[in-house]
């Protein structure tokens, strides 16, 4: 019964508080935070945000290639330019010097503009080949923009830290979106040059997703040849020893 | 003690009540309190339209680029009855099938004269009646089936008298029409013999579903235009092509639950992802892949049957698929008291050879697979099942009389009967009808033909389905677009095998080969 006067009081005060009228509009400080998208539909598009991208060197089979960290702003749009300050985050990189060309110290926010990028030019090195190394940026307070949310809910068990972002460089085989788990197996590099072998098929058609027949049929041909392979006493090995095999969900 | 104690109960629940009920007061009120009252309490009756049943009873069957759709509504005004109102009149046709949900205002006036334009589908076609005075609307609904000339009947498929591949067409497009060379062909594509035609009438997957099978490919065409290019090739459809050169020779879907189809010897299923196809599951459990017969067993007449029959050619044995996921063909056992074996090489000593496979009506969906013994040339047939419980199952195998069975050993062209399981087949010009259940056998010539029987076809899709009818192609090889098709009514009994002709259509078609119907 005392639950109930306290859910009658509480029902009371919220009615009261609903007929409120009216909302403050936004008079609080301008802040700038990264805004990577992850979400892929419509829905989440610009509602989850990631705080790690990768640029595989192996597909883009470039000498170098410049990389767009997005950003967006809080508060209102200023009738002026403004400087967004960026600097690297040494403790979380382990980028060597000439991977990439040095930060400027601000980058300009044109006026008007919710959106913005910080280009970042990295260097496809000699050193880099069967390695991956990692930049971490991170955003700087300055006069022009403040640092209100460090801490982005993607969902109610997944936060990211949005004044910071990792690029991880690579010149190696690293899993792509076409390459579906259930079918292959887990990833390698080794399984991998086997796929593309087996299939004739080259990195870049693995950079979307391809339709779910295909690579279901890809992973029981690539399972019925391991298994030839093991008939043969050929068995194929992953590179830590243990034996290479298909995805658990090929038919 | 006791009186007091209940007295005091009393009390304080009473109070607790009174409490209650004022809190609920004072909530109502004060989420009440939130509305500001306006204060127009004035009720007027507002204009109605009243839009009548005529016109709006039954659905329209209209063709498309030939009919005009005339509805004079009868609507009248609650408070306007001379309906001297500015009142808008818009009718509206929503898409049903492929263009669904989507909207085409085919008038606007009061009374609709339309002459149809809009692609072939099915609709619901809407009235609405629009008062400017409140910008209240008004409406009523009725069917609309917007047919192309191409939008059902029999697609008769074979050659011209040129040996080039072509599909004719017998539509029921609202009357019944004869349709010559009604293929496309694009960019240079050029067909030899159609030898086998299958379209898709599952609505929702049937998009580019038409496909023609041909001795040196078989290609798809799209499925309202019946157009066709070099690279609506079938082996585009593969997810992995395989080697060979793509000719179909039997496709069978069984509802939206499972697509098969028979390609270079091979089984495939076909996905509802585009119409792509996957691997071939003509492999045994050991891993070994067997050539497929190029026909299979399958059943239309049970609801949802996953289950399809295949005999391997290598082996020499019936094998089968079921169930919602395949990765091989079962290759069954025998049971001990079995009257014959799924392994036709443990009573033959080559195995049997594949002629035929008749999928029919009869018995809740039987097969029967005519085969022949290489070694002395006699046929047998088996009749089998393929059940909805995900396996095969063996009916009465018996070996032909050809003593009786004339000219079986030249038979092209097989149906089987509904409602007795007779045999009717063709040879030359002839048609006979063949009790192979009966001890002794019997046959009968049942028509004799002007002409060569080229193809045979039983009803088990139309309306008709279930009524044994029948179709029957003709072709007199010496006279260009000679092609005739008979539509023919079984009207057998346990005693007797008898035909009756429906219709003869003497409309200079082509050499048919093979005949499907399109639903819609």
């Amino acid at each position: 019964m005392r639950h109930r006067t306290y859910i009658y009081i509480l029902a009371l005060a919220a009615s009261l508080i609903g007929c409120t009228s009216g909302l403050d509009t936004y008079n609080g400080v301008s802040g700038v935070y990264f805004a990577m998208n992850s979400g892929s539909s419509y829905a989440n598009a610009d509602t989850t945000y990631l705080e790690s991208s990768s640029l595989p060197f192996i597909i883009t089979s470039s000498r170098d290639s410049v990389f767009n960290v997005k950003i967006k702003i809080l508060g209102a749009v200023s009738t002026h330019d403004r400087h967004v300050s960026v600097r690297v985050a040494e403790d979380m990189s382990d980028i060597l010097p000439g991977d990439y060309e040095p930060l400027q110290g601000s980058y300009v926010l044109r006026a008007g503009e919710v959106f913005g990028s910080i280009p970042v030019k990295f260097l496809r090195t000699a050193s880099l080949e069967g390695q991956e190394r990692t930049l971490t940026i991170e955003l700087e307070e300055n006069s022009d923009f403040s640092l209100p949310i460090r801490y982005w809910r993607n969902s109610s068990t997944e936060y990211v830290n949005v004044t910071r972002h990792s690029i991880t460089i690579s010149d190696k085989y690293v899993q792509l979106p076409g390459y579906s788990t259930s079918h292959f197996g887990p990833f390698s590099e080794k399984k991998m040059k086997i796929l593309l072998e087996l299939f004739d098929m080259k990195l870049t058609d693995f950079n979307e997703r391809l339709p779910l027949t295909m690579t279901k049929a890809m992973g029981q041909k690539f399972d019925r040849w391991l298994q030839q392979q093991k008939l043969k006493g050929e068995t194929v090995y992953e590179e830590d020893g243990s034996e290479m095999k298909a995805g658990d969900y090929i038919y | 003690m006791k009186g007091i104690h209940i007295h005091t109960y009393l009390r304080s629940q009473a109070i607790r009540a009174f409490a209650g009920a004022i809190a609920t007061v004072l909530c109502m009120i004060a989420a009440n309190s939130c509305f500001k009252d306006l204060g127009n309490y004035d009720y007027t009756d507002i204009n109605q339209a009243v839009i009548g049943d005529a016109g709006f009873e039954e659905e329209y069957n209209v063709r498309l680029n030939e009919d005009i759709l005339r509805i004079v509504p009868e609507i009248s005004f609650t408070l306007d009855p001379e309906g001297k109102g500015d009142y808008r009149y818009e009718w509206v046709a929503v898409g049903q099938n492929f263009l669904r949900g989507q909207r085409f205002t085919i008038g606007t006036e009061r009374d609709l004269d339309y002459p149809v334009r809009l692609a072939a589908e099915t609709y619901i076609l809407y009235l609405k009646v629009t008062d400017p005075a409140t910008d209240m609307v008004f409406s009523k609904s009725v069917g609309l089936n917007v047919m192309s000339l191409y939008t059902k009947g029999w697609l008769l498929a074979g050659e011209d008298s040129e040996g080039r591949g072509q599909i004719d067409m017998i539509s029921f497009s609202g009357t019944t029409l004869f349709l010559k060379n009604a293929l496309t062909l694009q960019e240079g594509l050029q067909l030899s013999p159609v030898n086998l035609v299958w379209i898709d009438n599952d609505e929702y997957t049937s998009e580019d579903r038409l496909y023609a099978a041909t001795a040196s490919g078989t290609y798809k065409f799209d499925r309202e235009s019946f157009t066709g290019s070099p690279y609506t090739d079938l082996k585009y459809s593969f997810a992995l092509a395989p080697d060979g050169s793509g000719i179909m020779t039997d496709c069978q879907k069984i509802s939206d639950k499972r697509h098969v189809i028979i390609v270079d010897g091979r089984a495939y299923e076909v996905s509802s992802e585009g119409g792509m196809i996957g691997n071939t599951f003509s492999y045994t459990e050991s891993g070994s892949e067997f050539e497929a017969a190029p026909q299979m067993i399958c059943n239309h007449r049970q609801i949802d049957v996953r289950t399809f029959g295949f005999y391997d050619m290598t082996g020499r044995r019936f094998g089968y698929i079921s169930g919602m996921t395949v990765k091989n063909t079962v290759m069954p056992g025998d049971g001990e008291n079995d009257l014959w074996s799924w392994n036709t090489a443990t009573e033959f000593s080559s195995g049997l050879d594949f002629v035929a496979a008749i999928e029919s009506f009869f018995s809740n969906g039987q097969t029967t697979v005519v085969m022949q013994d290489p070694e002395n040339g006699d046929r047998w047939m088996y009749c089998i099942t393929a059940e909805r419980s995900g396996s095969l199952s063996k009916g009465i195998r018996c070996k032909a009389d050809m003593s009786i069975a004339t000219d079986f050993d030249k038979a092209g062209n097989f149906i089987i009967t509904t409602n007795h399981g007779y045999m009717l087949y063709s040879a030359g010009n002839r048609l006979y009808g063949y009790n192979f259940r009966k001890s002794p056998q019997e046959c009968t010539l049942l028509k004799e033909f002007s002409a060569p029987v080229t193809c045979m076809k039983a009803d088990l899709v139309t309306d008709e389905q279930y009524q044994d009818n029948f179709y029957v192609a003709t072709y007199d090889d010496a006279v260009p677009e000679s092609g005739v098709l008979y539509k023919f009514h079984v009207t057998d009994s346990p005693d007797k095998i008898g035909i009756e002709q429906q219709e003869c259509w003497e409309k200079g078609f082509l050499k048919i080969h093979s005949i499907c119907y399109k639903e819609f």
